[in-house]
């Protein structure tokens, strides 16, 4: 076997699909990537109306494996559900019941190559390459091309106005330098990568929980990622103007989270890790994802335009949008060779991609209701959405100082 | 030299700082210094850490030149571990997961 080529990949998805048709969609993009590929996502599950958890994957095209992990993840759930067998990783196993549960009641949206143009330049050329292959701000020089998708989203997207200059010392924050590897694009969400993720999250609204897949330092990182947090002061948030200048930097800003999602989040990172950790004896860590992993804790890396934070920050910013609470995950290899490291050697990617999905279905697991109410289904089905998110868009103004009033400030902050 | 006509060939090495006062100063250098999805950074057991980067052979020599532990390691020649053609036969074959599909003797049973 072998890493799967771009054209591999939506096979792979197309093949489930049409094998599996009582419990697969394939899922078609809406936008085409600059090289004119159309992309697509695989959904899992008996019922369109249940509450969804979306795993995406290649933001950045040298981290070849994600791919896998996605395909090889749908394919067991997939097999494992029609058949009525368990899944076992290793030291970590889901019992059938789990499996039927996962598929009877969640939507399981795999989207394995987000950047196939980057994925296939990589492949081809062998380049380390990061970026899309979008050329339009590099002047005609091909070291200029492409945007760092993971970059590019509507999260603190304008770092120099949001972040204190001091965090760009870091060098990892982000880039307006279209040579650099973090450049952000001419503005956010500018490229259609980044809308195809989330035209995902906004055609499947029941969506709960969101994984992106990177590598390779064995992390699974929660929200946020552009400071250290805090539960005590809602109004020192992203949102709030007041603070632009202060972020990324030690001391005085900290990120708002509320307590309870932030033990949802590192709870779930933590799970992941054990199921990971689980299967060959790993050694992954759970960890905000402002940090560095092997320092003492007071190493921040901080970036802005990041899905996994748009993703958290979401409702936050648009009362009508669920709350999605958003992991990534660094898959695990090193060598002292950079190019090893992106690209394990296919031996060791087997497995990887087996340590991973045990985590991936524990996710699953541990979000997939042992039910669905009919009603949940029937209101889901009926109510208008067209007209009521509008509505709601119109009143939220008016009906934030009331629900501050009674809620006090969490999390109807400015 | 950003305005180099065609990309350069990269070059990969691991840098070796003392402290993390300095591991600062080298995150600091990002821009054209490549340090992968992320930093990663690794505590060696003498003290210290390491972190591996990417870059071009000016960027990494400027590295040098400005005092950090650098040592170089020439990039691997492109592997020949990705698919060829379409093993999937354009979706009349769908793949195979690498999890073992076991069937519980209980019925509820935990598998393995």
């Amino acid at each position: 076997m072998s890493y799967l080529n771009v054209d591999e990949v939506e096979s792979a998805l197309q093949g489930l699909a049409l094998s599996y048709p009582a419990v697969s969609e394939l899922i078609e993009l809406p936008n085409k990537t600059f090289e004119g590929r159309t992309c697509h996502a695989l959904r899992i599950g008996a019922n369109p109306d249940a509450d969804a958890i979306l795993f995406t994957a290649c933001q950045h095209a040298r981290e070849w494996g994600g791919a896998e992990i996605c395909v090889y993840l749908a394919a067991d759930l997939l097999e494992a559900y029609s058949t009525g067998t368990g899944l076992v990783y290793g030291g970590t196993a889901f019992n059938s019941w789990t499996i039927q549960s996962i598929v009877k009641n969640l939507n399981v949206i795999v989207f394995p190559c987000v950047n196939p143009d980057g994925r296939k330049y990589d492949q081809d050329n062998d380049a380390l390459w990061r970026k899309n292959r979008n050329p339009a701000d590099s002047g005609g020089n091909p070291a200029r091309i492409g945007i760092d998708l993971n970059r590019n989203h509507s999260w603190l997207w304008d770092f120099r106005t949001k972040f204190n200059p001091g965090a760009l010392a870091y060098g990892t924050l982000s880039s307006d330098n279209p040579g650099d590897e973090l450049y952000h694009g001419s503005a956010p969400d500018s490229e259609p990568e980044s809308r195809n993720v989330h035209w995902l999250l906004d055609t499947f609204r029941f969506t709960r929980w969101y994984l992106d897949i990177h590598s390779y330092t064995g992390d699974v990182l929660f929200p946020w990622g552009d400071d250290g947090d805090q539960s005590t002061t809602p109004t020192m948030n992203f949102r709030n103007s007041a603070y632009d200048g202060q972020r990324g930097v030690d001391g005085g800003y900290l990120e708002y989270i509320p307590a309870g999602d932030k033990t949802l989040v590192q709870g779930a990172a933590q799970r992941v890790c054990d199921a990971i950790n689980g299967v060959r004896g790993g050694h992954y860590e759970a960890k905000q994802s402002v940090y560095l992993r092997g320092t003492t804790g007071t190493i921040s890396y901080p970036t802005s335009g990041t899905v996994d934070d748009y993703t958290y920050s979401r409702h936050f910013a648009d009362c009508t949008k669920g709350k999605v609470y958003a992991l990534t995950l660094e898959f695990n290899y090193y060598d002292v060779d950079v190019r090893t490291s992106f690209h394990p050697p296919w031996t060791e990617m087997e497995q990887i991609i087996p340590e991973i999905d045990a985590g991936l279905v524990e996710l699953c697991a541990a979000n997939a209701p042992a039910w669905i109410p009919p009603w949940i289904v029937l209101y889901r089905k009926l109510w208008p959405w067209e007209i009521w998110d509008p509505m709601v868009r119109l009143v939220e103004p008016l009906a934030r100082p009331v629900l501050q009033r009674v809620l006090g400030e969490r999390e109807s902050a400015p | 030299m950003d305005d180099a006509s065609e990309p350069t060939r990269r070059l990969s090495g691991v840098v070796r700082v003392p402290d993390e006062q300095k591991l600062r100063e080298l995150l600091s250098r990002g821009g054209r210094l490549d340090f992968g999805c992320k930093p990663t950074v690794i505590s060696e057991a003498a003290g210290g850490f390491s972190v591996p980067v990417i870059g071009d052979a000016e960027v990494l020599e400027a590295l040098q030149s400005d005092g950090f532990d650098l040592t170089l390691h020439e990039l691997r020649e492109p592997q020949e571990d990705v698919g060829q053609g379409d093993r999937f036969k354009g979706r009349a074959v769908a793949p195979h997961g690498f999890g073992e599909k076991v069937r519980e003797t209980e019925p509820g049973g935990r598998a393995g």
